[in-house]
């Protein structure tokens, strides 16, 4: 009973102290009694007491900070952190005192038994990896046209190498850069052959970063958010026409991540198929739409519309993603 | 029908947060830092450090923006926990004495806005004696609290226990230091 009660006190302290952070005062908080009134007002206090950078601190630092942002260098470094870690193997001094050469026949059989099990281990998962639904129901979708190998699965089981025989239809595929950008919409609208849908529905704190324009018949818009809510982060949405301007069938085609199991991503006839498997995807609905949603580092959710084809790739919660999905007109 | 190999690369999402543009660093500099260097103020208690280990942060999580998944975290967790990670390297270089310096905070109180100054520079110095008197878990969480502005469920993320065992320990350690103050009046 006291625990609970210390519980219901704490939280009750830990809801008004975040009113407070937000603006509230304290005589404002419901008071639970005079040692939590007093607690309270010292709280009050606390958050009054606000440390400020000195304004030549703050003016230097962005300054710095920019500098490598711009630079060629600063990207390329950040573009490093991405790449998986080559783990470095301390290097010991030999310690053969200590290590007697049974301890070592020990350590090399037990090394040895996790050797073996780590190859049957791999094998199976590589196997079940090959056997996911994403492969069967690719290959069950284009049987004669697609082929799947897998190569050097073993050599490196982590990362899985893909190749693909050319289908008949033009893939397009989400770039990481490139393309003609465009700071607004209505100037990217100029060069595009169709009329560029953008949602209605942004989550406060996002707003637009650029255009980028792939060909006259693709485009796609990149988002930004950064509030207190949803912290810091981005939402693409790509639409191109289903024919382009050749006239030409176009499918929507992307990775989605290097040293991930759910390396590649297809979309075809209208069904995302995920080769070396993934978390799979979701049908979702909303007035007048249908799409898919698939869950990875966020979700991306593709759809059709008319004879447009849609994707859209957010770090937001699920319910705002389709938020914003549904709002795409 | 021709082949192709596919190229391995890093995810998109990752590669779209590599390219941070002058807006968005504007909007995650202005946002963060006043709130990371009063986390860093309450932390080690010296202006300059506050300012060195400040701009350390910003480099590091600019450099790793790549890594930062939303699935796993909020962002301001992710930072916090950067900047946490660099206090514990930078504490366990120096023994704590070194760092505290109580005129720089009389000299910073100067420096404050006009709620800083609500506090005389000789309180605030005393506010951070008080700190400093405190458990090194118990000083964390007031500090991600009040100078990062935190819910207790993100300190708890990023201190390894539940947001309830925040809460009382948040309120346990406010009590303590406000009859440290309460002494010192007497």
């Amino acid at each position: 009973m006291m625990k609970e009660n210390r519980l219901d006190l704490s939280a009750e302290f830990s809801r008004n102290v975040d009113e407070l952070l937000r603006g509230a005062r304290a005589e404002d908080c419901n008071v639970l009694s005079g040692e939590y009134q007093a607690n309270l007002e010292f709280a009050e206090r606390l958050v009054r007491t606000r440390f400020c950078p000195d304004p030549l601190f703050k003016a230097g630092l962005k300054q710095s900070l920019q500098g490598k942002l711009a630079s060629e260098a600063g990207l390329q470094q950040r573009l490093r952190a991405l790449l998986p870690r080559q783990e470095q193997r301390p290097q010991y001094a030999p310690r053969t005192g200590l290590i007697t050469a049974r301890r070592r026949l020990a350590l090399g059989g037990l090394l040895a038994l996790l050797l073996v099990g780590g190859i049957i281990l791999g094998w199976r998962s590589a196997s079940t990896v090959l056997a996911e639904d994403g492969v069967v129901r690719l290959l069950r979708l284009r049987e004669q046209e697609v082929v799947v190998l897998m190569q050097e699965a073993f050599r490196q089981a982590y990362r899985l190498r893909t190749r693909i025989t050319r289908i008949g239809v033009k893939l397009v595929e989400l770039p990481e850069k490139g393309a003609e950008v465009y700071p607004t919409v209505a100037e990217a609208q100029a060069v595009v052959a169709f009329p560029i849908r953008v949602p209605a529905y942004l989550p406060p704190g996002c707003r637009l970063k650029d255009v980028r324009v792939l060909e006259p018949s693709a485009v796609v818009a990149d988002y930004r958010y950064l509030d207190d809510r949803y912290g810091f982060g981005l939402v693409s949405i790509l639409q191109f026409q289903r024919l382009n301007i050749r006239g030409e069938k176009q499918d929507l085609f992307f990775t989605v991540g290097e040293g991930t199991r759910e390396e590649i991503l297809l979309i075809l006839d209208r069904k995302p198929a995920i080769l070396a498997a993934g978390q799979g995807w979701r049908g979702v609905r909303w007035p007048g739409k249908k799409g898919y949603i698939v869950v990875w580092e966020g979700y991306i959710v593709n759809w059709e519309d008319e004879d447009m084809v849609f994707s859209l790739w957010s770090t937001l919660p699920r319910e705002e993603t389709l938020r914003v999905a549904a709002s795409v007109r | 029908m021709d082949e192709m190999t596919l190229p391995l690369r890093p995810s998109w999402a990752r590669i779209q947060m590599a390219e941070v543009d002058e807006a968005t660093f504007e909007e995650l500099y202005e946002h963060y830092l006043p709130r990371l260097f009063n986390y860093m103020i309450y932390r080690v208690g010296n202006r300059q450090l506050a300012e060195d280990l400040t701009a350390t942060v910003f480099e590091k999580a600019l450099t790793r923006i790549t890594t930062y998944r939303r699935d796993r975290g909020a962002f301001s967790t992710w930072l916090f926990t950067i900047a946490r990670n660099v206090i514990i390297d930078h504490l366990r270089q120096q023994a704590r004495a070194e760092i505290v310096n109580l005129d720089d905070l009389r000299a910073m109180a100067a420096l404050g806005t006009p709620e800083a100054q609500y506090l005389r520079q000789e309180e605030l110095a005393r506010l951070y004696t008080g700190l400093n008197s405190l458990a090194e878990r118990e000083r964390e969480i007031i500090a991600l609290k009040f100078a990062a502005e935190l819910p207790n469920t993100r300190i708890a993320q990023i201190v390894g226990l539940s947001a309830e065992n925040v809460g009382v320990i948040l309120y346990r350690a406010i009590g303590k230091l406000r009859k440290r103050f309460e002494e010192e009046d007497e």
